[in-house]
């Protein structure tokens, strides 16, 4: 699984960022070609990308299960008087 | 009610008594009513009485009532505590466990027999509940719950984080202030639970079932704010220990304070001493891991920069050590030169003799060419239509036609007659 040539958007944040490190670490020992070198640069910097879309996916929901009869609902969770 | 009775209307008689023997002709009685008035004795003596004592004999039988002995080491105590009369949690009686108990005295009249019946018991030393938390945690440690191979790694960056609590509760605060200050947009969902009182066991159960249900959650915070130990002792109740133990997704346990354990936090996951310390430990801090991701980043364009860099540089050092070899050994080069232009002439030389060979070799090949034979005369003959050369007479047949090359120009003729040769 190492090396950076399938880049998928349903990693987690975990693995996106292992990518990242390992890609700079690959770079920074500097013995790959040139090739090699450029590709491993452009991976990085598109796990980098896809870590920072991580950070950014969650909206920042609080909510609360309800039950409505036998069903169980989501709602907002009031966060009011949380002193936020 | 009727004994009750009973007892009431013998109190006179009893009275009695002490008259009558003085008069020497002894009062018989029958056996209930000596029974009687010796309960009634016992029960006025010992309305409530506390008592010391050994755990032995110990048995439920299906009426789920409990009996056994209280002993110390001269005398034995029956006892019995009947269904439902003690509230609240109990731990586990068993024989040997030494108990503080109150109860009354009263004589089972059908067997002659007094006991104590218990409405308060406690272990000796321990509090009761202190005692029945070591009693579950033992058998639950047993039974294989708490192992450590069990213990899951809670997720780096939760989707979404579940938490289990009283929506109205102290703890919830702290969860929602500490998480959202670490990470702004971090989406929760909260399953709510009473985390005391009667049903809260089964309420903290249910709710961790139904985050279960779910495919969005990472993790589920399993908690409350601090208490006394029967605040807490939901988080000791089987139903929760049980719907942590079989959670699908990774539990952290953060009941009360620091200090307060509960059988909960044996079987978590991961036990936060606090609901802050869980929120600490379950949500990473944003800018922190923005920070790392910017670093990378830097470290990549710097890598690929002092890659290229490196690697101009070794050309830079390859193409000085690519001097014209003139510059670097004239001498040699002179020699080369040398070198060159004999090997020219004597290529040169070559060729002419090789060109003057093949002149010969083409001149011999001519005499021996077919050609140079019908130039002296000869010719060839085919049959009409075939390639090869007739040999012999024996070829051809009288009318085959046949075709005669000569030196120069072909011609046709037809056999009129044949000669054996």
């Amino acid at each position: 699984m190492s090396g950076g040539n399938s880049i998928k958007k349903d990693v987690s944040y975990e693995e996106a960022f292992s990518k990242l490190e390992e890609a700079v670490r690959a770079l920074e020992k500097g013995d790959l070609p040139l090739e090699a070198s450029i590709k491993t640069f452009e991976d990085g910097m598109k796990w980098a990308k896809i870590c920072e879309a991580k950070l950014a996916e969650a909206k920042g929901r609080v909510e609360v299960l309800v039950k409505r009869g036998d069903d169980v609902v989501v709602e907002n969770f009031d966060t009011g008087s949380s002193g936020d | 009610m009727e004994q009750q009775e009973f007892i009431f209307q013998s109190v006179p008689a009893h009275e009695g008594v002490k008259e009558k023997e003085r008069e020497s002709s002894p009062r018989v009685y029958t056996v209930s009513e000596i029974v009687s008035l010796a309960e009634d004795l016992i029960e006025e003596a010992f309305p409530s009485v506390w008592v010391v004592g050994e755990v032995s004999g110990y048995r439920v039988p299906t009426s789920g009532h409990q009996y056994f002995s209280l002993k110390d080491e001269n005398s034995v105590l029956p006892a019995a505590i009947f269904k439902g009369t003690i509230p609240g949690p109990m731990f586990e009686l068993k024989d040997g466990l030494e108990v503080i108990c109150r109860g009354t005295l009263s004589l089972y009249s059908k067997k002659g027999i007094y006991q104590i019946t218990i409405d308060y018991i406690e272990p000796k030393g321990l509090g009761e509940l202190q005692l029945a938390f070591e009693q579950r945690k033992k058998k639950y440690a047993e039974e294989g719950l708490f192992d450590p191979a069990r213990k899951r790694r809670l997720p780096f960056l939760p989707r979404k984080v579940g938490i289990v609590t009283s929506p109205t509760g102290a703890a919830i605060r702290d969860l929602l202030n500490i998480m959202r200050r670490r990470f702004p947009n971090i989406d929760i969902l909260i399953s709510p639970a009473r985390v005391e009182g009667e049903g809260s066991a089964s309420e903290i159960a249910r709710a961790i079932e139904l985050l279960n249900k779910r495919d969005d959650i990472d993790v589920i915070i399993v908690g409350r704010g601090g208490g006394s130990i029967e605040d807490l002792w939901a988080f000791n109740e089987d139903e929760v220990v049980r719907a942590i133990y079989n959670s699908r997704i990774p539990v952290v346990s953060a009941v009360g304070h620091e200090i307060d354990f509960t059988i909960a936090d044996f079987v978590a996951d991961l036990r936060a001493p606090t609901p802050s310390a869980a929120a600490e430990l379950v949500v990473p801090i944003r800018e922190e891991l923005r920070e790392s991701v910017k670093r990378l980043r830097e470290r990549l364009q710097d890598g690929l920069m002092r890659y290229i860099k490196t690697r101009s540089e070794i050309l830079t050092d390859l193409k000085s050590r690519l001097i014209p070899p003139t510059k670097r050994f004239p001498d040699r080069y002179r020699d080369i030169d040398n070198m060159r232009d004999r090997l020219v002439y004597s290529i040169r030389s070559i060729y002419k003799m090789q060109l003057e060979q093949l002149g010969r070799l083409q001149a011999e090949l001519r005499h021996l060419s077919p050609l140079s034979i019908l130039s002296k005369g000869y010719a060839i003959v085919t049959k009409k239509g075939e390639a090869v050369p007739v040999r012999s007479s024996k070829d051809l047949r009288k009318g085959d036609e046949f075709e005669v090359r000569l030196y120069k120009g072909r011609l046709d003729g037809k056999v009129t007659k044949i000669y054996e040769g």
